[in-house]
């Protein structure tokens, strides 16, 4: 029996951008980059560990706006361009830096050599389809995988039951689609808890959620183990609470060991710092210079400004991405034994949540700490296990009933990021178009059931079946507007002020659509070429099923 | 079409709606609508009458009744208050005048606000029993501060605030962007 257990718990998630209407779009160069330092290397890793014969028994949450988005032929063929544009300008780099920058000359090549590694995995390794990769190494065992909420909506601050359920409902549904099966677990986004949830998430058959720290530290009665052992809400599902330390480790601008000097310096970045004329070819049509995820500098120095960074020497980093993973390891195993004695002989889980964008991303040494860390607590798995909390549920151990405090893991640890100065005007919106989602799908969701076999009756505002085909496309692309317009990545952005002019119009606009197609809908005078060009552009959840907006009454008596 | 698409904008039609959200343990948002406006009714009501009465909000703490009343600010519809943990609460707008009653018009959700430090309630079952100082010697084995005061006996009591868990408040996380809290009013009392 080891001394404790290791559940890392990485969130992968972006909101769902898609831009038909444009040649191209900047803010499609997140899912972009994300799959070149994100997605590829950590299923890169994965398969070289299981090459090695481990199991490292990661917990990966893939949000279905993220599954959807890396299954959008679309998006696919444009991430191909993306690839062979960055491909094209990293082999000119590599003749320029040469000739004129020979200390950049080992980053370039460096960088030239991952892109060719991401595009061989990308077009033969796994054919385009990320999704089915993930799948892959969760049926082999690799890992777990969980949902969360399908437009990563704040969930405390969603108006009603049926619009949580909603959202909750659709994640499953979108889960199925994706792997054949329901997921085990469900990452609550940005770890939002208030009371109720539970509720919700065991009526979707998840077994478990995942908490911030004080959920559990704050809960009712207090918790015998803290956050080292997983607890259970009255009605049965269990929540993994956050363990502080791995976060600090990692996390921490000051300590943690991004900031290391031999790291590869986020901001600096070849798009801003090479002649414009070398790099036009390269840019969007509109000639503006952006990170285009090619670096040749390393951090150097927590106080060193941007100018005099040196140049990055990726062995070195890789060097030292080692000796971190051996620290982090060989501090977990320190946690454990330490805990272990405090809880009076239980064996301590360590949950460590995290972005998975941090690592490869923002961390760009990140996948390859991962990849060490998980080499490193197989040779040590006589003390220290790696394990998921669905291993954890199996195991069966008596879990301490409790009711969790309202909590997320935003700063603060509740809800400031999303309900600030900044952003409260959009709840009211949000609100009011929650609200109108159930009444529409009490009124017309009837002509769906009708369709999928239930005894029609009154509520059934169409007759004709053309019309009822429209109307049921209609009330599908309502509730996709809702999803859309409830993602928390717009008031986030609107809070912290990144991107917050497009978050801003991206939340209007699913607004407005929602609302010119439910007055359509309620007037009985649908335009089907907007209906078309709007479904066309949020095309996401092609398998939704809107009923699940229907209040309970009317579900119950349609036998739903 | 595409036109179409982006000149799309909704005015949201006038309804009847109070809200209230929660912020932290100590604010709370709350922000209402009418449908109509009630000064026009109270007008054609009341007439001259209705003059001394003014638009207001308050709110209510419902475990000890205490009512906080704050003058609506002409044309808002939202305001932020301040509130304790652990409380439920209730938030109202309607009509105030000196020595008169409330008239309520719209009354909210009730909201909970979180604890924002540990139970003092140990659980009952054997297993999960924890008393204050063995929960704190864990907490502090788990990376948490020490509690600021704590009593020989099995009845210690855990300080509150200053040793509350950090939590994620304390990491730096997305360090690429900067929260920042824009500067906001508060309530004015009236």
């Amino acid at each position: 029996m080891p001394a404790g257990f290791f559940s890392l718990i990485l969130h992968a998630h972006l909101p769902f951008v898609r831009h038909p209407e444009h040649r191209e779009m900047l803010e499609e160069d997140w899912l972009f980059e994300a799959i070149t330092e994100v997605y590829l290397p950590l299923l890169d890793a994965l398969a070289r560990l299981r090459s090695e014969g481990s199991e490292p028994r990661l917990t990966l949450s893939l949000s279905p706006t993220l599954c959807e988005m890396l299954a959008d032929d679309l998006l696919r063929a444009r991430y191909s361009l993306h690839l062979d544009n960055l491909l094209a300008l990293a082999a000119k780099e590599l003749s320029r830096t040469f000739r004129e920058e020979p200390q950049s000359h080992p980053a370039a090549r460096f960088n030239y050599e991952n892109l060719r590694a991401a595009k061989r995995l990308w077009e033969e390794t796994y054919e385009r389809d990320l999704v089915r990769a993930f799948g892959a190494l969760r049926d082999a065992g690799a890992l777990e995988i969980i949902t969360c909420a399908a437009t990563h909506a704040v969930l405390p601050l969603v108006s009603t039951i049926e619009a949580r359920r909603a959202q909750i409902g659709v994640a499953v549904a979108n889960y199925r689609k994706h792997f054949g099966r329901a997921p085990r677990g469900i990452w609550l986004p940005e770890c939002a808890y208030a009371a109720g949830l539970e509720e919700l998430i065991a009526e979707a058959g998840v077994e478990y959620f995942v908490a911030e720290s004080h959920a559990v530290l704050n809960g009712e009665p207090r918790p015998r183990y803290g956050v080292h052992a997983p607890v259970r809400c009255a009605n049965g599902v269990a929540a993994f609470a956050r363990d502080l330390e791995t976060g600090e480790q990692v996390w921490s601008a000051s300590v943690g060991y991004p900031g290391d000097p031999a790291y590869r310096e986020f901001y600096r970045d070849l798009g801003w710092d090479a002649p414009l004329e070398h790099l036009r070819p390269h840019l969007h049509a509109d000639g503006r210079r952006r990170n285009l995820g090619i670096k040749y500098h390393r951090v150097t120095g927590r106080d060193v400004p941007l100018s005099h960074k040196q140049p990055y020497d990726p062995r070195a980093a890789a060097a030292r991405a080692r000796q971190h993973a051996r620290h982090f390891v060989d501090e977990r195993i320190r946690q454990v034994v330490r805990l272990r004695d405090a809880l009076g002989g239980r064996a301590p889980v360590v949950v460590a949540p995290y972005d998975a964008e941090l690592f490869g991303h923002w961390w760009f040494e990140g996948v390859q700490f991962l990849e060490s860390v998980f080499r490193l607590l197989r040779e040590r798995r006589d003390v220290i296990e790696t394990a998921t909390p669905g291993d954890r549920l199996d195991y069966e151990e008596p879990m301490q009933t409790q009711r969790l405090a309202t909590s997320s893991w935003g700063e603060g640890g509740h809800f400031k990021v999303w309900l600030s100065d900044e952003n409260a005007w959009m709840y009211p919106l949000q609100h009011a178009a929650e609200a109108r989602m159930t009444a529409l799908a009490d009124r017309f969701g009837a002509a769906i059931g009708h369709q999928h076999g239930e005894t029609a009756t009154n509520e059934a505002a169409v007759d004709e079946p053309r019309l009822r085909g429209l109307a049921t496309r209609a009330l599908k692309q309502c509730a996709r507007e809702l999803l859309l317009a409830q993602s928390s990545d717009w008031a986030f952005q609107i809070h912290g002020g990144s991107t917050a002019d497009y978050a801003a119009a991206r939340f209007r606009s699913h607004v407005a659509r929602f609302h010119a197609l439910a007055d359509g809908l309620e007037r009985g005078e649908l335009d089907e070429p907007l209906l078309a060009e709007i479904e066309r552009r949020d095309n996401l959840f092609d398998e939704i099923d809107p009923t699940v907006y229907r209040s309970r009454t009317e579900a119950d008596r349609h036998g739903v | 079409m595409a036109r179409q698409l982006e000149g799309l904008s909704h005015q949201p039609p006038a309804r009847d709606e109070a809200r209230l959200l929660p912020q932290s343990p100590r604010v709370l948002f709350f922000f209402w609508s009418f449908a109509r406006d009630p000064r026009e009714t109270l007008r054609r009501a009341l007439g001259a009458a209705g003059g001394r009465l003014q638009l207001a909000v308050r709110l209510v703490d419902l475990a000890g009744d205490e009512v906080v009343t704050y003058a609506a600010a002409p044309g808002g519809q939202s305001i932020w208050f301040e509130a304790r943990p652990a409380h439920a609460y209730r938030a109202e707008v309607g009509f105030f005048a000196e020595g008169a009653p409330f008239v309520r018009l719209l009354s909210s959700n009730v909201v909970r606000t979180a604890p924002d430090s540990p139970s003092q309630v140990s659980d009952e079952e054997p297993g999960f029993r924890t008393t204050a100082r063995d929960f704190a010697q864990m907490l502090a084995a788990s990376g948490f501060a020490e509690p600021a005061s704590e009593s020989a006996g099995s009845t210690a009591e855990l300080a509150a605030a200053d040793d509350s868990p950090p939590n994620s408040s304390t990491l730096a996380r997305r360090s690429h962007s900067s929260f920042t809290l824009g500067a906001g009013s508060r309530r004015e009392n009236l």
